[in-house]
């Protein structure tokens, strides 16, 4: 390698002037590490950590024919402590002593629940399809798996009135093959609310169900199999256990906003399914009843606090 | 594996994306029906989407909704960035699990939380709600999606590449700059068009912290579905599922391709 | 103890008493939180050095070699290199670059920007940067890849590349992490040769940290053989191999006969040792032996004798061909002894059909010299 000539140019020479003197200096301590952390940290404190705090307060708050529709305000410093002997929980025994409420949290949480068993039921069949797919097809159809996801949400709502509504596709059709003579009513009944939700959030299941059936390694089932295991008995004590990761963060991830979730009960669930998160839009926009709403949210993020801990902790510990 | 595929797995997949896709589709086909009925087929026409041309309501909307989504994607993602590195090669800093959780907890809050507390925070400070409103609230729950996305690259991405370059002489920040950002941009990139299309998407937080002269088309294809189908609004739809999927389609297909370039290389680099 | 050879004959700087080390490790230590990776370990390399520092996963090495370069800090003690205490130097202003295992060679950059990366760095004028970067590569023998991509490369290229990168800037030591490691056996030896040739040419101080024993016997002028966190021994290869200073060592580095037992009667540096397996064994030891001491002996495959008939000479022993491995240029045996110990012994193949025609369960005879082994009083 190399020739003797190039031996002294290269072999004999010693770091440069300027690096040795860089040697000797200290480390420098720039601006850049301290901003990095600062900007995008003082933006959460700023708009997302003060405004929840801001929600807290109000829930605090009692309602007032006022703008801003609330009192006490904390505006003159020299007020802040009778403004602060004003606070009080009356809006959380207000909730809590009305059945409206109660209903409303505990039917959000029921159909929250129930239609993540329905997502699973799909989705998990699709990934398992998907991830036994020939290798070639399988970029296309995770693309078609995420496409949905970035058309509009709104849109995909919308386009399921079009087709359960009294006169619409899906009774037109169904009459029109003879199997039923009355149009069915979906639309604006929590089976209108499932199918929304099943709709909305399939992807947000089928994907990490399938990156851990695509992640698994097949000559598992090829041993499961050597060692006599026949192909349903494989799936249910190899192939399940293993992608249960992928079936619990899909069932976190579709739970947590079904469960808040407002445009899906809004536009098919009709005005009698009362779900949490339209109670907090009906209470801010209809009512102007700023402090209830505010208090009916503090609730909702309470009860959500808990599955949103277990995620957390189930995907630091995958992670 | 054989190449083949079970009956079971076809019919899955068959009854899977065809949930998907059908109502998307029967939506796509209303939208060049004639008639104003939304589910009686009267003929193949363009006619909405002449009218939506003209219909100033919905084009002062559309407008607004973009320059919103660029402007929040485009601070979302430095924004998202900043708050990636920070968390991921930043070990130790005051307050880091509380940033970690202000990350997080956008990401799962209901929509009409985070809309509430922004307005709320904006009529706290005072702020005249409008254009800026939204586009601050938006910044501010996409910069989220971006830092999970940003950091879970950030989190993959080869660190003996960083140490090699401050071993070479490269300075913490040249080395951000010279080495990882250039290596993770197909992450940013995508960060990027998840604020965009979150942005785009957006009605409720949207609806919130809005004011006069800003309504965004989401705001306004919503106060018209409240109202009854109507064949105009298929036709908006249409053109922004038609504007997504040439979005997602190109972006795969350049992914594909470079891929294939990749492994082209390789196969080079073997024979070398 | 007579002093067994380096490699290169005439460069022994450690044996010099007046000589100063290039690079000292004093009282290093590295915790891990409750993990102990480096412990209270001191060591000095000398300028113009191959040094190697070998063990298996987790002993210390790779840590040690990050603290050199930079990219951990000592918990406790401190490194000095050329006189100059490191501590709190950042990885970026020290005169030492390391080749990487992975090779970390910036995949977005062609093979002359990657080179040029650490010049760059420095702020050296752009011209005297095309004239380094065409030495370097010149040197690796790829003046022809400049322009290529590191996904366009082989292995063998990629690893010249980061082999060219590193010593681009010069440094005053290069570390180089399993150099070999990523490429295959045949390209391996090549590549083995090459690097030990440039570390000649160049004159420049090498710590290489591998697992890989052969790599570090026929590179490095010394070997530090690690366990733990701790150095258990330094030695040039050929002491590591015929003079380990311990059973660790002795069993570490290649295939050993392992005999623990009690000195029976000492006569000058002759002595009789009775193994626990029931061997009588004549040796000559160099250290001093007291009857009834409890010692290890160590004792090389190689240097026994297999035949089918009686051997004369002392450590003369007879048993049973147990099981036999074929490797072409030697043959290795495992022969149970009457007395149920078992011995490995290898013989070199010197001839073509193998004149010897032990086969299984065949009666054998072995033997060794009395100075064949090693007493270890540890």
């Amino acid at each position: 390698m190399g020739e003797p000539g190039r031996k002294t140019e290269i072999g004999s020479g010693r770091q440069g002037d300027a690096e040795v003197r860089a040697a000797r200096r200290p480390a420098s301590r720039g601006l850049f590490r301290p901003v990095v952390i600062a900007v995008p940290y003082l933006w959460l404190v700023g708009l997302f950590l003060v405004p929840f705090l801001i929600v807290i307060k109000i829930s605090l708050s009692q309602t007032a024919v006022a703008m801003p529709p609330y009192r006490p305000t904390f505006g003159d410093p020299s007020t802040w402590w009778s403004a602060l002997q004003q606070l009080s929980f009356d809006n959380y025994l207000w909730i809590a002593g009305d059945e409206l409420y109660f209903n409303a949290y505990v039917l959000s949480l029921a159909i929250a629940a129930a239609s993540t068993l329905l997502t699973l039921l799909i989705a998990y069949p699709l990934a398992y399809g998907m991830s036994k797919a020939p290798p070639a097809w399988r970029t296309t159809l995770l693309m078609l798996v995420i496409l949905p996801f970035w058309t509009s949400f709104l849109i995909r709502v919308y386009a399921w009135i079009a087709i359960l509504k009294p006169e619409g596709l899906l009774n037109q059709l169904l009459m029109s093959i003879g199997v039923i003579h009355d149009p069915l009513v979906i639309l604006n009944t929590p089976v209108a609310i499932f199918i929304g939700i099943v709709y909305s959030y399939l992807p947000f299941m089928t994907l990490p169900i399938y990156a851990g059936l695509d992640r698994m390694d097949h000559s598992l089932i090829e041993a499961a199999a050597d060692l006599g295991s026949p192909p349903l008995k494989a799936f249910w004590t190899i192939t399940f256990p293993l992608s249960l990761r992928g079936v619990v963060a899909g069932c976190f991830l579709v739970f947590i906003p079904a469960a808040g979730e407002f445009v899906i009960p809004d536009l098919l669930g009709g005005s009698r399914t009362l779900m949490i998160g339209k109670t907090v839009w009906l209470e801010f926009f209809t009512n102007r009843d700023w402090p209830v709403a505010s208090a009916v949210a503090v609730v909702l993020v309470a009860i959500l606090v808990v599955p949103i801990v277990i995620f957390q902790r189930q995907q630091a510990r995958a992670g | 594996m054989t190449g083949r595929i079970s009956k079971f797995n076809v019919v899955s997949l068959v009854f899977g994306f065809a949930f998907l896709y059908l109502p998307i589709l029967t939506l796509v086909v209303y939208s060049f029906n004639a008639s104003k009925l939304v589910t009686v087929w009267a003929g193949f026409s363009t006619v909405w989407y002449r009218e939506l041309w003209h219909n100033r309501g919905l084009m002062e909307a559309a407008w607004v909704t973009l320059r919103v989504g660029l402007l929040s994607a485009s601070v979302a993602t430095l924004l998202g960035t900043m708050a990636a590195i920070a968390l991921s090669r930043y070990r130790r800093f005051f307050g880091r699990t509380l940033m970690t959780g202000m990350v997080y907890a956008p990401l799962v809050m209901p929509e009409v939380i985070t809309g509430l507390s922004l307005l709320l925070f904006f009529v706290a400070i005072d702020m005249d709600r409008g254009f800026w409103t939204v586009t601050l609230a938006h910044i501010s729950f996409t910069m989220c999606f971006v830092t999970v996305v940003v950091q879970s690259r950030l989190l993959t991405f080869d660190r003996s590449l960083e140490d090699a370059a401050m071993d070479l002489g490269a300075t913490p920040t040249v080395t951000l700059f010279q080495v990882t950002l250039p290596l993770i941009w197909p992450a940013v990139a995508a960060g990027w068009m998840l604020a965009f299309t979150l942005s785009l998407d957006d009605l409720v937080i949207a609806s919130f912290t809005t004011g006069p002269g800003a309504t965004t088309l989401p705001m306004k294809i919503y106060s018209q579905v409240r109202l009854g189908v109507t064949p105009e609004i298929n036709a908006v739809c249409t053109i922004l599922i038609a504007i997504v999927a040439t979005g997602v389609v190109v972006t795969t297909l350049l992914n594909k391709r470079r891929l294939v370039r990749q492994a082209r290389d390789e196969r080079l680099a073997a024979g070398a | 103890m007579k002093s067994l050879g380096s490699i290169r004959r005439d460069f022994a700087p450690w044996l010099d008493r007046g000589a100063a080390p290039f690079i000292r490790f004093e009282g290093v230590t590295k915790r891990f939180g409750d993990f102990e990776a480096v412990d209270d370990l001191s060591l000095d390399v000398f300028e113009k050095e191959f040094f190697a520092l070998l063990g298996g996963s987790g002993c210390g090495k790779s840590t040690l070699l990050r603290m050199l370069a930079g990219f951990e800090t000592p918990t406790k003690g401190r490194i000095v290199l050329d006189g100059e205490d490191l501590s709190g130097i950042p990885p970026y202003r020290r005169p030492v670059n390391m080749m990487f295992q992975s090779y970390a060679l910036f995949p977005h950059m062609s093979v002359e920007k990657n080179i040029a990366f650490g010049l760059r760095q420095e702020g050296m004028a752009r011209s005297e940067i095309a004239d380094r970067v065409g030495q370097v590569l010149k040197l690796v023998k790829l003046e022809d890849y400049a322009r290529r991509k590191p996904d366009q490369l082989s292995g063998g290229q990629r690893q010249r590349v980061a082999l060219a990168r590193s010593l681009a800037k010069r440094p005053k030591v290069l570390l180089l992490d399993e150099p070999l490691g990523a490429l295959d056996k045949k390209l391996r030896e090549e590549t083995q040769f090459e690097l030990a040739d440039l570390q000649h040419q160049l004159g420049i101080t090498f710590i290489m940290v591998t697992h890989d024993q052969e790599e570090a016997m026929t590179l490095a002028d010394r070997i530090a053989v690690m366990d733990r966190g701790r150095i258990m021994q330094v030695a040039t290869p050929a002491e590591i191999y015929e003079a380990p200073n311990s059973r660790f060592v002795a069993d570490f580095v290649g295939n050993v006969n392992l005999f623990e037992g009690t000195v029976r009667s000492v006569e000058g540096d002759r002595a009789v040792i009775e193994t626990d397996a029931g061997l009588t064994i004549a040796v000559v030891s160099e250290a001093k032996l007291g009857t009834s001491q409890k010692v290890s002996y160590v004792l090389r495959p190689e240097k026994l004798k297999i035949a089918a008939d009686p051997i004369p000479g002392p450590n003369a022993m007879a048993g049973e061909v147990w099981d036999i491995a074929y490797f072409g240029p030697v043959t290795a045996f495992h022969v149970r002894l009457d007395n149920g110990a078992t011995v490995k012994v290898s013989m070199v193949n010197a001839t073509r059909q193998g004149a010897l025609q032990l086969t299984w369960h065949d009666r054998a005879f072995v033997q060794f010299d009395e100075d064949a082994g090693l007493v270890l009083t540890q």
